[in-house]
C-alpha cells in the first residue's frame, strides 16, 4: 500500500483516486443544469392545473349570467324589453325589492373572483320576411326586426399567462305569451 | 504497527478533517437541495389531488343540480332543502344527499348548503346555490361553489 498519496490497490483492481474538489463542483454544476431544465416542465404542469381551475370558474360564471338573463326574460317579456333595451349589462341582485330579485345593471363588470370580466349583451333579432329565419348582419330589404325575440350573449374574459382568454354562450329567447 | 515510525503513522492516506468537513458540507448541500425539491413535489401533488377532488365534486354538483332544477315542473325550497319533481336534495352529515344517496365524492366534506331564491316571478324559480366544501384529509383546503339555476318555461299557455 502506497502511503504518500490518496490511492490504493485492492486485489487486481485498477487504482482509484478520490474525487478532487473541482470534480465534485463540476458534478454539482452538471446536476444543477439538469434540475434547471426539469424545473420549468414541472412548473408548467403545476400552472396547467391552475388554468383548468380558471376554466371551470369561468364556466360557472357564464352559467350564472345566462340563468339570470333567462329568468328575467322568461318571467315578464314586456318588462324585460322595456327595462333592458339592447345593450351590454351584468347580472346583479336588486336589494330594493322584497324579496330580493335578479336584475341587470348597465355595463360590463370586472374583478369577479379577482380575475374575470363578464358581460351580458341583449341584441335584436333580424328575421327574413318570407322564411322567418334569422338573418345575420344588416337587417336590409326583405327582412324585419323581430320584436318578440332577443339574442342573449354572455361572455367571460380573463387573463391567463399574459394571454387573453374568452368564453361565450348565446341563447335565443322568444316571447311565448304572444 | 509497532515497527512503523511515528511520522509515517500520522501521514497515512486517511482523509484529513478538512476533507471530511468539505465532503460532509457538500453532501449535505446536495441532500438539502434534493430533499426540499422532493418535499415540494410531494406537497404539490397532494394539493393538486385535493384541487382535482374539489373540481370533481363541483362538476358533479353543477351537472346534477342544473339538470334537475332547470327541467323541474314542481319545485319547492325551504332552508337547505330543494325538492325538484319529488327528488329531495339536502345537507346531512357533511354530504349533499339526493333521496338518501350522497352525490359528493368521498374526501369532500360539505360545510354549508344555502339556497337563495332570487326569482323575478313566483312561476319560474331562479335559485342561487352556495356550497362550501373542505377536504376531509386536509381540513385547511377549502373551496366554494356558487351556482345559479333558473327553472325553464316548459309549458306554454295560449291566451
Amino acid at each position: 500500500m502506497k502511503r504518500n498519496k490518496i490511492s490504493w490497490k485492492k486485489g487486481g483492481e485498477k487504482s482509484h483516486r478520490a474525487f478532487t474538489l473541482i470534480e465534485v463542483l463540476v458534478a454539482m454544476a452538471v446536476m444543477l443544469i439538469v434540475v434547471a431544465t426539469i424545473l420549468p416542465t414541472v412548473s408548467w404542469l403545476i400552472s396547467r392545473s391552475a388554468y383548468l381551475k380558471y376554466d371551470a370558474q369561468a364556466g360557472v360564471l357564464l352559467q350564472e349570467g345566462m340563468e339570470v338573463a333567462y329568468n328575467l326574460a322568461a318571467a315578464d317579456w314586456d318588462n324585460f324589453t322595456t327595462s333592458f333595451p339592447d345593450g351590454v349589462y351584468h347580472p346583479a341582485v336588486d336589494v330594493t325589492t322584497e324579496p330580493n330579485m335578479w336584475t341587470l345593471v348597465f355595463g360590463p363588470e370586472s374583478g369577479l373572483e379577482a380575475r374575470f370580466e363578464r358581460q351580458v349583451s341583449v341584441s335584436p333579432v333580424c328575421r327574413d320576411g318570407a322564411t322567418g329565419g334569422i338573418v345575420a348582419g344588416e337587417c336590409g330589404s326583405g327582412s324585419v326586426w323581430d320584436s318578440a325575440s332577443k339574442l342573449l350573449t354572455v361572455s367571460i374574459k380573463w387573463q391567463e399567462n399574459q394571454s387573453d382568454k374568452e368564453i361565450n354562450s348565446t341563447l335565443l329567447v322568444t316571447d311565448f305569451s304572444r | 504497527m509497532k515497527n512503523i515510525p511515528v511520522r509515517e503513522r500520522f501521514t497515512s492516506n486517511g482523509f484529513t478533517l478538512i476533507e471530511l468537513l468539505v465532503a460532509i458540507s457538500l453532501s449535505s448541500m446536495v441532500f438539502i437541495l434534493v430533499g426540499s425539491f422532493m418535499a415540494f413535489l410531494i406537497n404539490r401533488n397532494s394539493r393538486s389531488e385535493t384541487t382535482e377532488l374539489f373540481e370533481q365534486a363541483k362538476n358533479d354538483l353543477v351537472q346534477e343540480m342544473s339538470n334537475s332544477i332547470k327541467w323541474a315542473k314542481n319545485l319547492s325550497i325551504s332552508g337547505n332543502h330543494v325538492v325538484a319533481d319529488g327528488v329531495n336534495y339536502t345537507l346531512a352529515d357533511g354530504r349533499i344527499i339526493k333521496n338518501g344517496q350522497p352525490i359528493v365524492p368521498d374526501g369532500v366534506t360539505i360545510n354549508s348548503f344555502e339556497v337563495t331564491d332570487y326569482s323575478v316571478t313566483s312561476d319560474l324559480y331562479s335559485l342561487q346555490i352556495r356550497i362550501e366544501m373542505q377536504s376531509t384529509q386536509h381540513p385547511l383546503s377549502k373551496d366554494e361553489l356558487k351556482l345559479v339555476v333558473s327553472q325553464r318555461l316548459t309549458e306554454v299557455q295560449s291566451e
